[in-house]
């Protein structure tokens, strides 16, 4: 830290932060590993060997073999490209919903922090509202009553998956407000819609981008969640935690291993990457968290 | 105290649009106690729709029912199941206490084990042991609850068959505390994964930024015993951050519950909670609600006052 | 280490003893769904009727062969109708007591006819007979309105005699009151408004069946004990307990570790324990065929040529081979007892070009189901009903048509289908008696549109029909035209099954939730060593 500070150049603070990501290791691995993982989800279609819906009675419920890696579900898919074709649902739902989150919470944050006055104690307090419930509870609850679809389940998490994002927004924009640039910039008549997204968001950025991943993180585990209860993802959809819902019924659970381990895996090693890469995320942006 | 009082208040208004919420939200949603009469298997005419319908008087005004449900609540009476007419707030204390039963037990596991670990390793930084329970602890924060007990039963209750499968007793003899114990090794392990590692993580940083504290070195200086500085002054000024987290930890503990009850038949107020909600049985969604509402609060307040309590300079804030 | 050790220890021989302990005891999940809900009250719900005879007897009982009716482990020993089917008389048992000692009379049937028959009463109207037409008994509709004080169609002759007096002829009347759970007049303390609140249930309950409540706690178990006044002679076992299970995995895991002796399983469990000498496997129909329910409000389900697409694009033979495992048997109508079927009627064999072709010339004429997406609505939930849709929506899509399995819980589906017929076509089930079907399916006033004056005539031939040979005769003659017609796509009737260990003496299950009560001589269960 001290180097860097002593540089002679003048480094912007989002550049130091990278540096200071790139040298954590376990940001690097976590890293590394999501990539793989993004990459048999993105080219799902190219690592796949059977179509993933496709079903066959004839080869039902087989164990892996060189034929089906991964062995077959209880009507004769593929658990390998399932897997692969379910990671790209669950990540779209993952990256989808926090995006959601984030812009609500942007928003909401921004609106809150800027204003202050009873703007602020309006969103706050109802801020405090949506957090009185775990979210799987509320989501839960309205869940079954939106009815199934890909969508619904994005909405659903990003919709009351924000607070924590709006919390964080406030409390920078907060700090920001009384500084010296956005004072000028209100004394020369800006609107505070330009101030509040030209010149306080960028400096929000940075800390927004370590609770992305959070965020994601959440929603891959809420939608898993979701249809683990079965009330995520519909049919024939393939997604981690719908596969994953296939080992509540005892058969499965007890004599086909092979159908719901690969889900719980890349569910575990998802959550896992995006953690190592949070956590390097914010030791980088916040250099008095590393010990 | 002045402080605490101040949140109190402030949790009054939020208490009140909790319930709006919760009773907003469920009025969106279709499902009535006739849902209960109708075998669909054999169907149900219009005529007899609407006969019943009648029958429990489903037609007042929105402020009107929310006024009279609040009304009710206050009074302690929650209403009745749709599925079998049994009194909510009856049902409901009861199966509280058995979520209790299973949230003490993680909660201690994971209180007592995250803490004794976390000073472990916090003694001991850079060890093997720190990277291995660090590395473990990643794991252990990244396991959903979903995932851990259908690992865990199938390891312990399927494949090796030591543990029962479900259910909070053995049935049909007199219930003994071990028996109970017994039961719950799995839920409660289960559910205690994520908080250990979490509190575990905590205690360990809480460890070391003390470690580097002034009155630590003083004490060092002052020549007293090693164990006697741990003990004494280190790992008690590092526990105190740590207490307030567990009050955070509490919306978690409730989410987990929901997965591990029903994965093992815990017969307790989450697994309660799926079922009511798959099956719509909405006085029983809502007063669970406003239970889960009242505790989180609840925990925030004492939060709030733990905070204060460890550090004073809140007071003023 | 050490404490650690003795208190595993400690652990082991408490199960060990539990275990042991247990003998005489017969620990089940019996009836409803996966495990079994002790909590069922009488008359609240359609299920549940192996676990309330066992406290509470009905008037009569189905025979283990799923046909008659039978007095046999009944309240009645026999009954007789008038020439016109108006009376029908019940003599009942004599000597019967209540769990309490007291005497059973006709007074107690007439006595819960009105109680849960009352203008406050919660349950009612779907009651007191099994299809819910009590209308037909004389005076039961002024007693429900208020504006008489009994139900002057049911009168106690005698203490042994009891008459239903109807207003129309029903010559299968005995038929309906299968689930007429008789409650003691001297011992219930509740309202007809406190039906459902009352815990009198779980408490105190008295009925004449041979196990009497011992023990209750709430989602976790009943227990009952032998009922020594039992007309029959007290049963065998020292202890019957029906164990909550929300989930059949939970209970199946509950079996195989030896916690319980008996549970309701699904057809893909079942095949796990047949041949295992361990375990016996009972097994009997569900009486309820699964079938494709098209809305006639919508043009495309006018034409009979797409209706039959759908039966001949359906592989139901590997369906019934390969998912259901050989657990469900092909129906040819919406009646699911093998009885009523017609012997020429047409299985529509797995045929997609003859699909294909039946939807060219549908749409040859303007009707075209292949260009639109429709929402296939069902209110099942499971793997296997899961596996089932994902296998039907593959087979639609080889002959073009796009369809969406929904997966919607009991209130939406009223709402949708009972109320706003909102659908295209669902994946339900149809069940029946074995002297009921459900004609308002199509006839007039149906939910779904369908105007067929052929219906109404078969209808009526049927009710009309006094003897058992002409009832046949008309409901066979009801099925052979559905058959043909294609009115809905009918597939399959699947088997229930229950298992238990080979151990118990003399156990008997039949497992089909909806029907029964059926006799199965609990008194003679026997667990000794």
């Amino acid at each position: 830290m001290l180097e860097i500070a002593a540089s002679p150049k003048a480094v912007s603070p989002n550049y130091k932060a990278w540096l200071r990501f790139r040298r954590h290791p376990l940001a690097v691995l976590g890293s590394v590993m999501f990539i793989i993982i993004l990459i048999l989800a993105l080219f799902a279609p190219v690592f796949d060997r059977y179509e993933p819906n496709k079903l066959s009675l004839a080869d039902k419920f087989q164990a892996p073999s060189m034929e089906h890696f991964f062995g077959t579900d209880r009507v004769g898919r593929d658990i390998w490209s399932r897997t692969l074709h379910g990671g790209r649902v669950s990540l779209l739902v993952g990256f989808a919903a926090a995006l959601v989150s984030m812009i609500v919470g942007v928003i909401l944050g921004g609106l809150s922090g800027y204003y202050g006055g009873w703007v602020d104690m309006l969103i706050m307090r109802f801020t405090d509202v949506i957090m009185t419930f775990p979210q799987v509870v509320i989501i839960l609850t309205v869940a079954t009553f939106v009815g199934q679809g890909i969508l619904n389940v994005i909405f659903l998490i990003g919709l009351f998956s924000w607070p924590g994002t709006a919390r964080l927004v406030r409390g920078q924009v907060l700090s920001l407000r009384e500084e010296q640039f956005v004072v000028a910039a209100q004394s020369l008549g800006a609107r505070d819609f330009v101030i509040i997204f030209k010149h306080i968001m960028p400096s929000v950025i940075a800390p927004l981008l370590a609770s992305l991943t959070f965020a994601i993180n959440g929603a891959v585990l809420l939608e898993a969640g979701l249809s683990f209860l079965g009330v995520g993802i519909p049919l024939p959809t393939a997604s981690w935690g719908n596969m994953l819902e296939t080992a509540r019924s005892l058969d499965v659970l007890q004599d086909g291993p092979w159908m719901w381990i690969p889900p719980a895996v890349m569910i575990l090693l998802n959550v896992l990457a995006i953690n190592f890469i949070g956590d390097g995320l914010r030791d980088a942006l916040d250099p008095k968290h590393i010990v | 105290m002045q402080y605490f009082l101040r949140r109190l208040l402030i949790n009054i208004p939020v208490f009140f649009a909790v319930t709006l919420l919760i009773y907003g939200l469920i009025n969106l949603a279709p499902g009535d106690p006739i849902d209960f009469f109708v075998n669909e298997e054999v169907g149900i005419s219009r005529a007899d729709l609407a006969f019943l319908e009648e029958q429990f008087g489903l037609n007042d005004p929105f402020i009107v029912r929310y006024g009279k449900w609040l009304s009710n609540t206050f009074r302690g009476d929650l209403g009745f199941r749709f599925k079998n007419g049994d009194d909510v707030a009856e049902v409901l204390r009861e199966r509280l206490q058995r979520t209790l039963i299973l949230m003490g037990g993680a909660l201690s596991v994971s209180i007592v084990g995250g803490v004794l670990l976390g000073v472990f390793i916090g003694m001991r930084q850079y060890s093997f042991w720190d990277f291995a329970l660090t590395g473990l602890s990643f794991v252990g924060i990244s396991m959903p609850a979903f995932i851990a007990g259908i690992f865990g039963l199938y390891l312990f209750s399927v494949k090796l068959g030591w543990l029962p499968s479900g259910g909070m007793r053995t049935i049909g003899v007199p219930p003994t505390l071990l028996d109970l114990l017994y039961h719950m090794i799995l839920p409660a392990g289960t559910l205690a994964i994520l908080q250990l590692a979490t509190f575990m993580r905590y205690t360990r940083f809480s460890v070391l930024e003390i470690k580097q504290a002034d009155f630590i070195r003083t004490a060092k200086a002052k020549g007293l015993p090693d164990y006697q500085v741990t003990w004494r002054h280190m790992v008690r000024n590092a526990i105190l951050p740590v207490v307030t987290v567990i009050g955070l930890s509490l919306p978690t503990l409730v989410a987990g519950a929901l997965f591990t009850e029903t994965i093992y038949s815990w017969p307790g107020m989450g697994s309660l909670f799926v079922d009511a909600v798959l099956v719509r049985d909405y006085p029983m969604v809502m007063g669970i609600m406003l239970v889960i509402a009242l505790v989180v609060l609840l925990a925030n307040l004492l939060t709030d006052l733990a905070y204060g309590l460890v550090d004073p300079r809140i007071r003023f804030e | 280490m050490k404490n650690l050790f003795r208190s595993l220890m400690s652990l082991v021989l408490i199960f060990l003893f539990s275990v042991g302990f247990a003998s005489g005891t017969l620990i089940g999940g019996f009836d409803v769904g996966p495990g079994g809900d002790p909590q069922v009250i009488p008359f609240h719900n359609f299920a549940g009727n192996t676990w309330l005879a066992k406290i509470y007897s009905p008037l009569i009982m189905m025979t283990p062969d799923f046909g008659e009716a039978t007095a046999e482990g009944s309240l009645s020993t026999s009954w007789e109708t008038n020439a016109e089917a108006t009376v029908w008389t019940f003599h009942l048992r004599e000597g019967v007591k209540w769990h309490d000692g007291e005497p059973f009379t006709a007074s107690d049937v007439k006595f819960t006819a009105e109680l849960i028959s009352a203008p406050d009463a919660v349950v009612k109207r779907t009651l007191l007979t099994a299809e819910g037409q009590p209308t037909n008994i004389q005076g039961w509709t002024e007693y429900n309105a208020g504006s008489a004080t009994e139900i002057s169609g049911i009168v106690a002759v005698d203490d042994t005699t009891l008459e239903f007096r109807l207003i129309e002829p029903d010559p299968r009347f005995f038929d309906s009151i299968r689930w007429f759970y008789i409650l003691p007049k001297h011992a219930v303390d509740f309202g007809p408004s406190e039906f459902q609140s009352t815990d009198w249930w779980f408490t105190k309950a008295i009925g004449t069946g041979p196990f009497k409540l011992s023990a209750f706690e709430k989602d976790q178990y009943m227990e009952l004990a032998p009922n020594e006044y039992y007309w029959d002679g007290a049963p065998k076992l020292d202890k019957l307990i029906n164990r909550y299970f929300t989930d059949e995995a939970a209970a199946v895991l509950a079996l195989e570790s030896g916690d319980i002796d008996f549970t309701y399983v699904g057809a893909d469990i079942a095949a796990k324990f047949e041949g295992n000498p361990d375990y016996v496997v009972f097994q009997g129909p569900s009486f309820v065929t699964n079938l494709f329910n098209f809305n006639y409000q919508r043009d495309a389900w006018k034409d009979k040529r797409v209706r039959q697409a759908f039966m001949y694009g359906i592989d139901r033979e590997s369906i019934l081979k390969d998912v259901f495992n050989g657990t469900a048997q092909a129906t040819p109508c919406n009646d699911p007892y093998p009885n009523f079927w017609p012997e020429d009627a047409n299985y529509y064999p797995y045929d997609p070009a003859k699909a294909r072709q039946l939807l060219d010339e549908a749409a040859a004429d303007g009707i075209d189901v292949r260009t639109a997406t429709y929402d296939l609505p069902t209110y099942y939930s499971g793997q296997l009903p899961k596996d089932i849709l994902t296998v039907m929506q593959a087979n639609l899509a080889d002959i073009g048509v796009n369809a969406n399995p929904l997966f919607i819980d009991v209130a939406s589906w009223r709402v949708k289908v009972d109320q706003e017929a909102d659908f295209d076509f669902t994946y339900r089930g149809f069940g029946a008696g074995p002297a009921f079907i459900g004609t308002n399916w199509y006839t007039e006033g149906n939910q779904w549109g369908i105007t067929d004056p052929m219906y109404e005539t078969l209808v009526t031939n049927m009710n009309k029909a006094f003897t058992p040979e002409e009832y046949k005769a008309a409901r066979t003659a009801l099925c052979s035209y559905e058959n043909e017609d294609a009115t809905f796509a009918y597939f399959w009737v699947s088997t229930r099954y229950g298992v238990a260990k080979a151990s118990i003496k003399d156990f008997y299950y039949f497992p089909a939730p909806g029907g029964g009560p059926y006799v199965d001589h609990s008194e003679r269960w026997d667990k000794g060593e």
